[in-house]
């Protein structure tokens, strides 16, 4: 019976971290694959590397909101099942049936077995719900309706697991031995009690024990701490270390995210822009971009570090290198591109007009290139995928961004090229159309030598 | 009353510490560690265990993997 006990709770917290996954991967776009307890972490770095205001954004909608919605009902759901209420058996099953319908949409982007047992082991050690949960589901997750259903009338007859007092079966033994308890006519055994406070005690409602309030600091830190104050008898040195850790954890990335923004892209425009005439005379960047004037009104830039690939794009546009960011960018604009985005602290990226970023440092192949190009799609349902020129190619639905994966190779990175036109308004109807143009050359131009 | 983890209590430390071990463990340990000792000390360890086969885990993924 214990381990009957055991194996029921297994399951039945094991579906409160499904049931949270399944709703979580409508939201993998915006997941990136971080760990569960660096989510706010991810996005305010996010922030800080890329300065989009977009991700902060995200951050207070998606985040602030979905997330402690789901993360709400799917411990509702898992509470109730452990109340072992239809309630929660009917809630679990609709759950479930969503689940299962965002894994048939998943099976489109299937990497493969090996990648989902990959995925389940570094969810693991990394304490990623998703890429845990989300592997998992694909190979474990029918079973669990499927066993509920098949035994949904022995499921009002499972013994009482401490969480509660609601019983389906008003006649069922272990309620009847409860209340002879209270009665005081027989001792019940101790895993019919409810977990009881080590401090006096008494008998108390789940949510009030110590054990329980830690495992919400760690599962989900904001209710944690409330009912750590309200109810936990601990230390007030322990409680306010506890609350300043939490707090900082979100205000001090905040602190640094701005002041990133408020610092980097004056760097950016006063430093490192460069116009035809002081071709190669960056001495930093000239063993990954090599100029050349073609005398026609176009140069070519090119780069024997990354396979010999090159491109054009006309004169009377500057090119930009990063100090801060990814690895060997380089963005190009135009002079009132630049002067716009001088005044536009947020839009730090959108001095990137064309980047081409250096997406992966280890080695990859065209299995890899495809698989991160349909990682790409997962993770912004807002992309589809076209070919242009031969590549594989990504385009924004509001055709705001491009991004390019050239396919074909066995390299140790790929490319990815960013268009984002509609980032900043403040640019005129010719200058638009020049950079689109320019863009647009750029793409036609691009070729790999070797 | 046992100074034992038994029944939920067990349950629910070692979710906890597969979580987050590091936290986990922490608040478990110094919140028994006077009145339960030898609660605390069942967390402490299985916390430890825990942090113990992730970090294998870790190294062993990053192993085949060639990352």
């Amino acid at each position: 019976m214990v381990l009957k006990n055991l194996v029921i709770k297994i399951i039945a917290f094991y579906f409160i971290i499904l049931s949270l996954s399944h709703l979580l991967s409508v939201f993998r776009f915006a997941w990136r694959d971080i760990p569960f307890y660096y989510i706010y972490f991810t996005f305010i770095s996010d922030t800080v590397f890329t300065h989009s205001m977009s991700n902060l954004f995200r951050l207070f909608t998606v985040y602030s909101i979905f997330l402690w919605i789901i993360l709400a009902i799917g411990l509702l759901t898992g509470y109730q099942l452990l109340r072992q209420t239809k309630s929660g058996l009917y809630l679990a099953i609709f759950l479930q049936i969503v689940g299962l319908i965002f894994i048939a949409t998943k099976a489109a982007y299937s990497p493969g077995i090996f990648s989902y047992i990959m995925s389940v082991f570094r969810g693991l050690v990394s304490g990623n719900f998703v890429w845990m949960a989300s592997s998992f589901d694909v190979l474990f997750s029918a079973f669990i309706p499927i066993y509920l259903f098949i035994n949904r009338k022995r499921f009002n007859g499972f013994i009482k697991l401490g969480f509660g007092n609601e019983f389906l079966n008003q006649q069922h033994p272990v309620k009847q031995s409860l209340e002879q308890k209270i009665s005081g006519q027989v001792s019940v055994p101790p895993e019919f009690n409810n977990i009881n406070n080590p401090s006096t005690g008494s008998t108390k409602p789940i949510w009030q024990t110590d054990v329980f309030i830690v495992l919400l600091i760690v599962l989900f830190w904001p209710v944690g701490l409330i009912l750590m104050w309200k109810y936990a008898s601990w230390r007030k040195l322990i409680k306010t270390l506890l609350t300043i850790f939490f707090s900082l954890s979100v205000i001090l990335p905040f602190i640094v995210a701005i002041s990133f923004l408020m610092i980097i892209p004056k760097q950016l425009t006063t430093g490192n822009s460069y116009n035809s005439s002081q071709l190669n005379k960056n001495s930093e960047y000239e063993k990954t971009y090599q100029f050349e004037d073609l005398k026609n009104g176009f140069i070519r830039v090119q780069s024997k570090k990354y396979n010999g690939f090159s491109f054009e794009f006309p004169d009377y546009i500057k090119y930009v290198f990063p100090k801060s960011g990814r690895d060997d960018q380089i963005g190009f604009g135009t002079d009132e591109s630049l002067k716009n985005d001088n005044l536009d602290t947020f839009m730090r990226f959108a001095i990137m007009r064309f980047n081409i970023i250096k997406v992966y440092g280890n080695d990859i192949n065209d299995k890899d290139d495809e698989t991160a190009i349909k990682e790409t799609l997962k993770l912004n349902p807002e992309l589809i995928r076209y070919n242009l020129n031969g590549m594989s190619t990504l385009k924004n639905k509001s055709g705001n961004d491009v991004l390019i994966y050239y396919k074909g190779y066995v390299y140790k990175f790929s490319y990815g090229f960013l268009y984002g036109p509609l980032l900043r308004p403040t640019l005129t109807e010719e200058e638009n159309r020049r950079e689109k143009e320019t863009f647009e050359y750029m793409i036609k131009t691009f070729k790999v030598e070797n | 009353m046992k100074d034992n983890l038994e029944g939920n209590e067990k349950t629910i430390v070692w979710i906890a510490n597969i979580v987050n071990p590091v936290l986990a463990g922490f608040l478990f340990y110094y919140m028994w560690k006077k009145t339960f000792p030898n609660k605390a000390k069942q967390a402490n360890k299985i916390s430890f265990i825990v942090f113990g086969v992730e970090i294998v885990g870790y190294i062993i993924y990053k192993l085949v993997t060639k990352s």
